[in-house]
């Protein structure tokens, strides 16, 4: 599955781009995520999903594998698995700053790979909890980097708050609608980890202008158009 | 006392309809232990290790196996070996050894007290999987380097066929050809599979229930796989909901719980559950074809060109190569065809492996051919049924025998009319007004379509079947077939046939199957054989058994048996005496020392076996009318009828419920479902939510059945010819060829299933 990403970002592309790699700040943003630490190159960190009255846990690491500091082009790899069960996911996550007035876009491509359980359920809600985990994710970073005062660069959020949890996590039960399915949990956990890897990079002020999956997710939505970054 | 061709009401719905049947999951043993099978998360990968540690630790877990501990035990083998080719290396293991194939491929078992409990352990085992290349498109099977060294991509290639194909080819004047696909998609029975296994560990006896469809075979198998006396393992009977072809198969998990069972001296049952229905028992369907016909002038048929791309998943199962070559040998149908050539690979691939599923080879195959025959017609600007009635085989041309063979029998088709059938079937379905309403259906967003399809079946398949009665002296009369009940009526069909012959009522029967104590031999219920083979040796013991009671009949009443006359269990002396002795009394004589007096055996019983060398071949013909919304392409089935003729209906009820139930079979797979992976092979179905079987929603209300008897088999005494499959055979044809007429190209469907995303690509077209 590839999910694209672009934001907005009011600092120049240099100091974005080192922003991005900054990934310590950007993981309090995942909801539900933690880095514990690193392990040579690797970063290491959980995140917890709490879906209703399951939670579900799980490890990864991400890493940066390539960087290109006069492209302003990054590459990076991460994976995580279920703490307790067979899912996995992977990640390669390609990042790109271009100028763009005053400030800088970011591009990111997220090639996410997710096995057991939590892709075998439920054709089309996987792409759907991704979308509203980033939007959540969005927010936060937002909030985060910019402080109460909110929008300094001039644009609106338009996503709803998405409920959470005591705790900071998303509660995906209230969000995905299927509150039947106890087995969507690990789902929500595992695409969840993605979301971090891929959003690691969303650091700085994030300004979710487009979330697109490649055309064979069902539901995807427009594609980015031809500024698509690749 | 006629109950051959009578709809009496079901034996089996007694107890089924009250809820007092007992299916596997109703049986417990005290002291049973849970099984839950590890399964592999990736399809394709090489297992680095695995450790147990914490899920052994967890309270309540008796054991945990892996591959290690089963790596002495052969592969589990075909059931049907029907090529010669060595396909060892294509077999599945009990458990995986040193690669995973498939997303739930057993890699290891948990074994604890309590269901939830052995769940939630078997999540703890760690897997060390090295992630490999996956395969899983069947063409791209043959040129793609092999992924792993000691399984080949390609199991083996079957090549048949007879006559001068080139020539023929050489002499058309229309080639007609296309590529069809057929989707994934299997019997997914109500029950899903369940086993419990009961070792005496003081007797050295291990007690089976949940084996189906071919209890003998799998005990046989078990025997040979573990090590253990064939004679020390009881399968016992169980309800079976649903078989379809897929259930009753011998799986890993049919060794899996017994031998382990074994092996910890305890009881353990393992019933799967949804999930790992939907990711391990037999898929099937998935076919690709690139079909030909050479066709003359005046729309005869001159020859048949096929090549085969057929999707076994990742191992060959128990049923081997029966799929691909089904659907070869089955591909010229029921039409003259005076040359023809298959070229089938069977091709491994990285998902669940494959099996049969009703009607097997033929679906498939029907479908190709009977879109090609369509699109021919179109070409050849002939109506459909003028250009199927003219190749039709005729009266005159039977039997009509084909250089070939199928499952292992020499291909002769016995008897029939299809030209005749297809005439009957169209007056029949009034299908001129079928016509009339599809022209004059308002134009309001709607498209409509009629699809024929006219299809050969096979069934019967022998070598033998047995059979066995008991009488006892109560007047209840046990028999014992070597058949199995998968919800089909076998007990009340079997009790028709020996009520008929004996006279007696049907209640005064207990049909005994799937019981390996009391009936020690049998092939199964599988290929539309039970009621061909199976009642066939019902009527042979029964009528050893009238023979029988004649005779003792006539020694208790002290005179010959042609002075003596069998009515109803009785025996009464001809002439004026009235002296008789009833069945009761018979059976009280066979005692072992009144028998021994006579000089006969004790008991009051009889055996009977029945052998056949060729299958009997069934035919029909389908008709749909569909309604297609052209803004959203969703189609609906307006109409239905399906015409089969099936030699003699022992009880036409059941055939016509067969039919009925095969048509919404063979609709799920035209129109629904079908078994989707992701492009790293995970598969994406695994629910109802994704696998959309049919519900009553989507089954046509219309549908109409016509049972004709006009061909009575000639191979078997009671002339009758399979039932189980026909309702199945041509609907994913009949529905995709009613889809292409409301469209109004004969080249619009190429692939089942056909779905609404693909109809409005076409239409936008």
């Amino acid at each position: 599955m590839l999910l694209k990403n672009d934001f907005s970002l009011p600092l120049p592309p240099e100091s974005a781009f080192g922003a991005l790699l900054d990934l310590e700040r950007v993981a309090a943003c995942m909801p539900g995520a933690q880095l514990s630490g690193t392990s040579g190159d690797d970063y290491l960190g959980t995140i917890q999903l709490k879906v209703g009255p399951i939670k579900a846990s799980y490890e990864g690491t991400v890493r940066i594998a390539e960087t290109d500091a006069a492209g302003l082009k990054a590459v990076l790899q991460a994976t995580g698995r279920e703490v307790d069960g067979h899912g996995s996911a992977e990640a390669s996550i390609r990042a790109g700053v271009t100028a763009e007035g005053n400030g800088s876009r970011v591009r990111i491509e997220t090639d996410l790979n997710v096995q057991g359980r939590a892709a075998q359920f439920g054709r089309g809600v996987l792409g759907e909890v991704t979308q509203r985990i980033i939007e959540q994710f969005a927010q936060n970073l937002e909030a985060e980097l910019l402080g109460p005062a909110g929008s300094a660069a001039g644009e609106q959020v338009t996503t709803a708050p998405e409920p959470a949890t005591d705790n900071g996590s998303l509660d995906a039960w209230q969000v995905i609608v299927l509150p039947q399915l106890k087995k969507s949990a690990p789902q929500i956990a595992v695409t969840a980890i993605g979301v971090l890897i891929g959003m690691l990079l969303g650091r700085a002020t994030c300004r979710r202008r487009h979330g697109t999956r490649d055309a064979s997710g069902h539901g995807a939505r427009a594609a980015a158009g031809p500024d698509r970054w690749s | 006392m006629v109950y051959i061709g009578e709809s009496v009401g079901r034996l089996e719905d007694s107890r089924l309809l009250k809820g007092v049947g007992r299916f596997v999951d109703d049986v417990d043993a005290p002291g049973q232990l849970w099984l839950r099978v590890v399964r592999s998360p990736l399809a394709h990968a090489r297992v680095r290790g695995l450790d147990t540690a914490r899920a052994a630790a967890l309270p309540g877990v008796t054991a945990v196996f892996t591959g290690e501990d089963v790596r002495h035990i052969d592969r589990i083998p075909q059931r049907l070996k029907l090529t010669d080719d060595d396909v060892s290396s294509s077999l599945q293991p009990v458990m995986a050894q040193k690669y995973v194939r498939y997303v739930g491929e057993p890699v290891a078992v948990v074994i604890g007290e309590d269901p939830c409990l052995v769940e939630d352990a078997a999540e703890l085992v760690d897997l060390d999987l090295e992630q490999l290349p996956v395969l899983l498109d069947a063409r791209e099977a043959t040129a793609a380097p092999a992924t792993q060294p000691d399984v080949p991509n390609i199991a083996t290639t079957l090549h048949v066929g007879y006559g001068d194909v080139e020539a023929a080819f050489a002499a058309a004047d229309h080639i007609v050809s296309n590529e069809f696909r057929i989707g994934r998609h299997s019997g997914v029975p109500l029950e899903t599979r369940g086993v419990l296994a009961v070792p005496d560990v003081g007797r050295r006896t291990l007690d089976i229930w949940g084996y189906t469809k071919v209890p003998h075979f799998n005990r046989r198998l078990l025997a040979e796989l573990a090590e253990i006396p064939e004679v020390s393992i009881r399968v016992h009977n169980v309800d079976a909901g649903g078989g379809f072809g897929i259930r009753g198969e011998f799986y890993p998990e049919d060794f899996l719980v017994p031998f382990f069972a074994q092996r910890l001296g305890r009881p353990v049952k393992w019933i799967e559950d949804r999930v790992e229905h939907m990711m391990s028992a037999n898929q099937s369907r998935e076919q690709i074809y690139e079909l030909e016909l050479a066709i003359d002038a005046s729309g005869e048929i001159l020859g048949m060109r096929c090549e085969m791309w057929h999707d076994n998943g990742a191992y060959l199962r128990t049923h081997g190569v029966t799929v691909p070559q089904l659907a070869a040998t089955m591909l010229p149908g029921p039409y003259r065809i005076p040359a023809f050539d298959a070229h089938v690979h069977v091709a491994l691939t990285n998902k669940c492996p494959a099996g049969t599923y009703r009607s097997p080879g033929r679906y498939e195959g029907t479908f190709a051919r009977e879109r090609l025959l369509d699109m021919a017609a179109q070409e050849l600007g002939m109506d459909p049924i003028e250009l199927r009635a003219i190749n039709l085989l005729r009266t005159d041309e039977m039997p009509h025998g084909r250089a070939m063979s199928a499952l292992g029998t020499d291909m002769v088709l016995d008897a029939g009319d299809y030209q005749g059938l297809l005439k009957r079937t169209l007056e029949a379905s009034d299908f001129a007004d079928w016509k009339r309403t599809v022209e004059t259906a308002p134009h309001d967003g709607k498209l409509y379509g009629l699809g024929i399809a006219c299809f050969l079946e096979k069934s019967g398949l022998g070598p033998y079947e047995t059979a066995a009665l008991e009488v006892d002296p109560s007047g209840r009369v046990r028999l014992i077939v070597g058949g199995t009940s998968l919800g089909q009526g076998i007990e009340t069909v079997m009790a028709q046939v020996a009520g008929e012959t004996l006279e007696l009522d049907l209640n005064c029967f207990e049909v005994v199957h799937t019981d390996t104590e009391h009936s020690r031999d049998g092939m199964g219920s599988w290929a539309s054989r039970s009621s061909v083979v199976g009642g066939s040796a019902v009527l042979v013991a029964a009528q050893k058994l009238k023979r029988t009671i004649t005779e003792i009949g006539a020694e208790l009443l002290r005179c010959e048996p042609d002075e003596v006359e069998y009515t109803g269990g009785e025996v009464h002396r001809r002439g004026r005496s009235r002296k008789h002795v009833t069945l009761q009394q018979i059976a009280t004589a066979c005692d072992p020392v009144s028998s021994a007096r006579r000089g006969r055996e004790a008991g009051l019983r009889s055996t009977g076996i029945f052998e056949v060398q060729h299958m009997t071949y069934p035919y029909g013909v389908h008709l749909a009318m569909v309604e297609i919304d052209a803004e959203t392409g969703g189609v609906r089935v307006l109409r239905y009828f399906v015409g089969y003729e099936v030699g003699r209906a022992i009880n036409p009820k059941l055939v016509e419920g067969q039919i009925r139930g095969g048509i919404a079979q063979g609709l799920g797979g035209a129109l629904y479902e079908v078994f989707a992976y992701d492009a790293q092979g995970q598969p994406l179905s695994t629910t109802f939510m994704d696998y959309l079987l049919v519900t009553a929603s989507e089954t046509p209300v219309d549908v109409g059945v016509l049972i004709t008897e006009d061909a009575p088999a000639p191979d078997n005494p009671l002339g009758v010819r399979g039932a189980g499959e026909g309702g199945t055979t041509a609907a994913g044809a009949a529905i995709a060829n009613a889809v292409a007429d409301a469209i109004g190209r004969a080249d619009a469907v190429s692939e089942l299933p056909v779905t609404p995303a693909s109809i409005r690509a076409t239409l936008r077209t």
